[in-house]
C-alpha cells in the first residue's frame, strides 16, 4: 500500500509535531529533511546551544532562527582555565545580546561560559529581556555587582541567577538591594564566587525569605557560619546549599541552632561550601547525610577520621568531591559505604609541594573501581600510578564516560616498573567502550596515542600534556579518534606533519588547541592556505609571525571551525593564517 | 431522561452515521460550536473524516470521557497504557488520525498523534526520516551541504562533556510522562523535586494535574495544586528532581 507522504500535512500540524521534538540533534537532523521541513522548524526552534561563539556569527543566528527562547554560548577555550589564553583574547558576548536584544525580545534563558560579560551587556540585557528567567555566567569575567543590579532591578521573572566560578569585580554588597520587594521568584541562586563586599547579608536574608521556591542556594565565602541558621530556617524547601566559611569557635548555641536548622530541611539532597571547615561543626550535618546525593568538601581542610566518618555516613552519595585529605583509607570507605557513587573528584592539598602530604595513591582509585560499579565519571590528582592499578581501573569501570588522571608531576613513569603508563591508559580506552573524555598524564610514548587512535572510537574530548614523542602520535590520534570533536595539547613535540597530513580531520573537530609544541609559522600558513574554512588563530604575545623565521615554533595556535568567516575583535597579538596573510604583510 | 445522554449524530465522508453520547462528541471544539450553533437536532456532517477514522476516535473520546468521569475505573498509568495502545496503527492510520483531530480540534488526541510521529523522528538520521515518510528530497547537493555544515559547525552539540544544561530528567516515569503528549496527568513518587529547565517540554499544555504518589502505595493519591504561568507559551512550573550532565 502506497505510504502516505507528510506532505499532505497543513505546516501547522507538522509545527506541532516538531514542538515534541526538544533535541537540538534532531531537530537538526528534521531540518535537512526537504526544504519546507527546514522552513517549518527553524520558525519554531526555540532553543540553541552555540558550542563556539566564533563558529557562526549573531546575524547568522538571528536569519535562520526568528523566535529563540534559550541561548547557551561558549566562547573561550577549556586551558583559559589554566591560565594559558592571555587577557583580552576574545569571547566576548556584547556582539551578541546587542543583537539579539533586537531580534529575540522574549529570550528566556540565557547561558553563557567562559566569555568576556561587561556590565554595558548585562544592563543591555536587563533592559531588552524583560522575560529573562534564567541568567547563568559560568566562568565569565569582565562584570560588576553594578551588572548585578541591573539584572536585579529590572528582571521581573528571573528564577535562576547563577554565578559560578566567574570573577566579579565587587564594587557594592548593594546589588541585592535592588531586588525589588515585590521579586519572589528565585529558585536558583549561585553567588559562590563573590568577594567579600559583594553581598549584603541582611538583603539576601530577605530575599531569601520572600521567595518561597528557592530550591539552590550557593553562599560565598564571607557568610559566617553563625548566620546560616537563620537563613536555612527561612528556606527549609532548599534541595541544594552551599555554605559560606564553615569555620567558628565551638558555641553550644550555635551548634544546636544549626543542628536543627539542617535537620528542618527534609530536601536538602546536595551540599557545598565548607570554606576552611573545622571538625567540631561536622555532625550539624549528619542528619542529612542519609539523603545526600551530591558532596563537594573541595575547599573544607578537614582530614580522617572526621572525613572518613562523615563519608560514611552517606549511602546515597552520586556525586564526591574532596581534597586528597581522604586519603587511601577514606576512599576504602567511600568504596563500602556509597554504592550509586556515579562521580568522584579527588583534588591535591597541597600540589606544589615536593613532597606528598598525605596518602593517597593509586590504592584509593583502584578501590572506589571496585566498590561502585556505577561509577562513570573521575577527576583524580595524585603523585604515583602504575601500570597495573590502571588496567584494573579499566576492568572494574568498563562504563567510564569521562577519565582525567592528573598525576602532579607530569612525566613521572609507573612507579613499579619505571615503564611509561602506555599499557595502563590503553586499558582504559579498550575497556571503556563509552568513554568520552579522556586527559592523560604520567610518561607516555607514542604508544599510548596508537591504542587511543585504535580503540577511542567515541571519544569526543582529549587533553594531553606532555606527552608523546613524534609527529605519530598526534596522527594516531587525528586519524583513528572517529568522534574526537575538541583536543588540546600543551608541551609535547609535535606536529607539522600531523596536522598537515590530517588537515582534513579539523573541519569535523570544534576546535584543536596546541601550546609549546613543535608547530613552525609555515605549517600554519600552509594549513591557513588549504583549509579556508578553518579559523587558524596564532597567538604570540612576542611579536607579529611575520617577523620570524617560517620554522620557528609558534606559542599558541588555536584552530576551529567556523561558517562566520575569520573574526574582526583580535588582539594585537592574535593573527588569523588565512589565505590572504602571506599577502596582507608584505 | 437528563441531558447527560442526549445523543448527537454525525454523518462521515463516507456517509456512516454514527449517534454518539453528546459528553463524548463535544470532545471535538468542532463539534462543539457546531453543535451550539446549530439545530441541536440535526445530523453534524464531518467532511472530511471517514467512517473508519471516526469509530477509532469515538472510542478515543469515550475512553477519556468516561475515565475523566470516573465511570470507568482506570488509572492514569493505564490511561497512559491505552492510548499508547491506541497509537499502535499502520502509518496512514495515524495520518489520517492527526488530519481528523486537526479538524475535528480534539486537542489532546491532537497531541497524542503528534507525539507519535515525532518519536518516529527523534534518533533517526535525515535519510532514514525521508525513508519512514516517504519524502522527497529537494535539496541541491550544495544547499543539503551547507545546511548540514552550518548545524554540525553551528549548532552541534557533544554528547555528554561538559555541557552545563540541566535538562534532563532523573526519573523514567516522568520522562514517559512529560513527553506523553496526552497526559495530563503526571504522576511523581513522593518526596522527589525535579527542577524544570526546559520550558519547552511542557509547551502548549494548558493545564495538567500532579498527583503526587505517597510511599505507602495503599494510601491514595493526592492531587498537588498546580502552579499555571502564562508567559507566552503558556507553560506550567513543576518541580522535579533533578541530574545534572557536567
Amino acid at each position: 500500500m502506497q505510504k502516505k507522504t507528510a506532505y499532505s500535512f497543513p505546516d501547522e500540524i507538522l509545527e506541532h509535531v516538531f514542538s515534541f521534538i526538544h533535541s537540538g540533534k534532531d531537530r537538526n537532523a528534521a531540518s535537512v529533511v526537504c526544504k519546507s521541513w527546514y522552513e517549518i522548524e527553524r520558525w519554531c526552534r526555540r532553543k540553541i546551544f552555540v558550542g563556539n561563539c566564533y563558529a557562526v556569527s549573531p546575524t547568522m543566528v538571528i536569519r535562520r532562527f526568528p523566535d529563540i527562547r534559550s541561548i547557551e554560548l561558549k566562547g573561550k577555550p577549556h586551558f583559559a582555565d589554566f591560565n594559558l589564553v592571555p587577557d583580552g583574547w576574545g569571547g566576548y558576548v556584547l556582539p551578541w545580546i546587542s543583537e539579539m536584544a533586537g531580534a529575540y525580545p522574549w529570550l528566556e534563558e540565557i547561558r553563557l561560559k567562559r566569555m568576556v560579560v561587561t556590565d554595558e551587556s548585562l544592563e543591555l540585557v536587563a533592559k531588552s529581556f524583560t522575560n529573562l528567567q534564567v541568567l547563568v555566567l559560568f566562568s565569565c569575567e569582565g562584570f560588576s555587582t553594578d551588572g548585578l543590579a541591573a539584572i536585579a532591578a529590572s528582571c521581573k521573572n528571573l528564577r535562576e541567577l547563577d554565578l559560578r566560578d566567574s570573577e566579579v569585580d565587587d564594587l557594592s554588597g548593594h546589588w541585592l538591594n535592588h531586588f525589588p520587594d515585590t521579586y519572589t521568584s528565585l529558585v536558583s541562586l549561585n553567588i559562590s564566587c563573590l568577594g567579600s563586599d559583594d553581598v549584603s547579608f541582611s538583603a539576601l536574608e530577605r530575599l531569601v525569605g520572600r521567595c518561597p521556591n528557592l530550591r539552590r542556594l550557593l553562599l560565598n565565602r564571607e557568610v559566617p557560619l553563625d548566620k546560616i541558621a537563620n537563613l536555612l530556617s527561612r528556606a527549609p524547601q532548599l534541595i541544594e546549599f552551599g555554605t559560606g566559611t564553615y569555620a567558628a569557635e565551638l558555641r553550644s548555641d550555635v551548634y544546636s541552632n544549626l543542628a536543627e536548622a539542617f535537620c528542618n530541611c527534609k530536601e536538602l539532597k546536595c551540599l557545598s561550601g565548607f570554606w576552611d571547615a573545622v571538625p567540631a561543626y561536622l555532625p550539624v550535618i549528619y542528619s542529612v547525610c542519609s539523603r545526600l546525593t551530591s558532596l563537594n568538601l573541595s575547599y573544607a581542610p578537614i582530614q580522617n577520621p572526621d572525613l572518613t566518618k562523615l563519608v560514611s555516613q552517606c549511602p546515597s552519595l552520586q556525586r564526591m568531591l574532596v581534597l586528597d585529605y581522604i586519603e587511601d583509607s577514606g576512599l576504602e570507605v567511600l568504596a563500602s559505604s556509597c554504592k550509586d557513587l556515579q562521580e568522584l573528584r579527588v583534588f591535591p592539598s597541597d600540589p606544589f609541594g615536593e613532597e606528598p602530604n598525605v596518602s593517597l595513591t593509586e590504592k584509593g582509585l583502584v578501590a572506589v573501581s571496585s566498590g561502585c560499579p556505577k561509577l562513570q565519571s573521575v577527576l583524580y590528582f595524585c603523585r604515583q600510578m602504575s601500570n597495573a592499578a590502571l588496567v584494573t581501573i579499566a576492568q572494574n569501570c568498563p562504563n567510564f564516560t569521562r577519565f582525567r588522571l592528573c598525576l602532579l608531576d607530569p612525566k613521572i613513569a609507573d612507579y613499579r616498573t619505571l615503564q611509561p603508563l602506555d599499557v595502563g591508559f590503553g586499558a582504559i580506552v579498550e575497556h571503556c567502550k563509552d568513554l568520552r573524555r579522556l586527559s592523560l598524564s604520567g610518561l607516555l610514548t607514542d604508544r599510548v596515542f596508537e591504542y587511543i587512535g585504535m580503540h577511542a572510537k567515541k571519544l569526543e574530548m582529549l587533553s594531553v600534556a606532555f606527552a608523546g614523542e613524534s609527529d605519530l602520535a598526534l596522527h594516531h590520534v587525528l586519524s583513528g579518534c572517529e568522534s574526537l570533536r575538541k583536543l588540546e595539547i600543551m608541551n609535547c613535540p609535535f606536529g607539522d606533519k600531523a596536522l598537515l597530513a590530517n588537515a582534513a580531520k579539523l573541519e569535523t573537530m570544534r576546535s584543536l588547541w596546541m601550546s609549546s609544541c613543535s608547530v613552525s609559522l609555515g605549517a600554519c600558513k600552509m594549513l591557513g592556505q588549504k583549509m579556508p574554512r578553518l579559523n587558524i588563530e596564532v597567538m604570540d604575545e612576542k611579536g607579529p609571525p611575520d617577523s620570524r623565521a617560517e620554522s620557528d615554533p609558534v606559542d599558541k595556535l588555536y584552530i576551529y571551525r567556523s561558517v562566520a568567516g575569520p573574526r574582526f575583535d583580535m588582539p594585537p597579538f592574535v593573527w588569523t593564517m588565512d589565505e590572504d596573510f602571506a599577502s596582507e604583510l608584505s | 431522561m437528563g441531558s447527560t445522554s442526549t445523543k448527537i449524530k454525525l454523518r462521515t465522508s463516507d456517509q456512516k452515521v454514527f449517534e454518539v453520547e453528546k459528553a463524548v462528541a463535544v470532545q471535538s471544539q468542532t463539534i462543539k460550536y457546531i453543535y451550539e450553533n446549530g439545530c441541536p437536532d440535526s445530523v453534524i456532517h464531518v467532511h472530511s473524516v471517514s467512517g473508519d477514522i471516526l469509530s477509532k476516535i469515538l472510542d478515543y473520546c469515550k475512553k477519556h470521557v468516561n475515565s475523566a468521569a470516573g465511570k470507568e475505573d482506570i488509572s492514569p498509568e493505564e490511561l497512559y497504557e491505552w492510548d499508547a495502545n491506541f497509537v499502535k496503527v499502520d502509518q496512514n492510520t495515524l495520518f489520517d488520525l492527526i488530519l481528523a483531530a486537526n479538524c475535528l480540534k480534539i486537542e489532546s488526541l491532537l497531541d497524542l498523534t503528534c507525539q507519535t510521529v515525532a518519536n518516529m523522528i527523534k534518533g533517526k538520521r535525515p535519510e532514514e526520516i525521508r525513508t519512514t515518510f516517504n519524502i522527497k528530497n529537494d535539496y541541491t547537493i550544495e544547499a543539503e551541504e551547507a545546511v548540514r555544515r552550518e548545524n554540525k559547525w553551528a549548532f552541534d552539540m557533544l554528547g555528554g562533556v561538559g555541557t552545563m544544561v540541566i535538562e534532563e530528567l532523573a526519573d523514567d516515569t516522568m520522562s514517559k510522562c512529560v513527553t506523553n503528549t496526552k497526559s495530563r496527568v503526571c504522576v511523581i513518587a513522593a518526596n522527589q523535586i525535579v527542577m524544570m529547565r526546559s520550558i519547552s517540554k511542557l509547551a502548549n499544555k494548558k493545564s495538567i494535574d500532579v498527583y503526587k504518589q505517597p510511599q505507602n502505595p495503599t494510601t491514595p493519591r493526592i492531587k498537588e495544586s498546580v502552579k499555571q504561568r502564562n508567559v507566552g507559551t503558556g507553560f506550567i512550573e513543576l518541580f522535579f528532581h533533578f541530574k545534572c550532565k557536567m
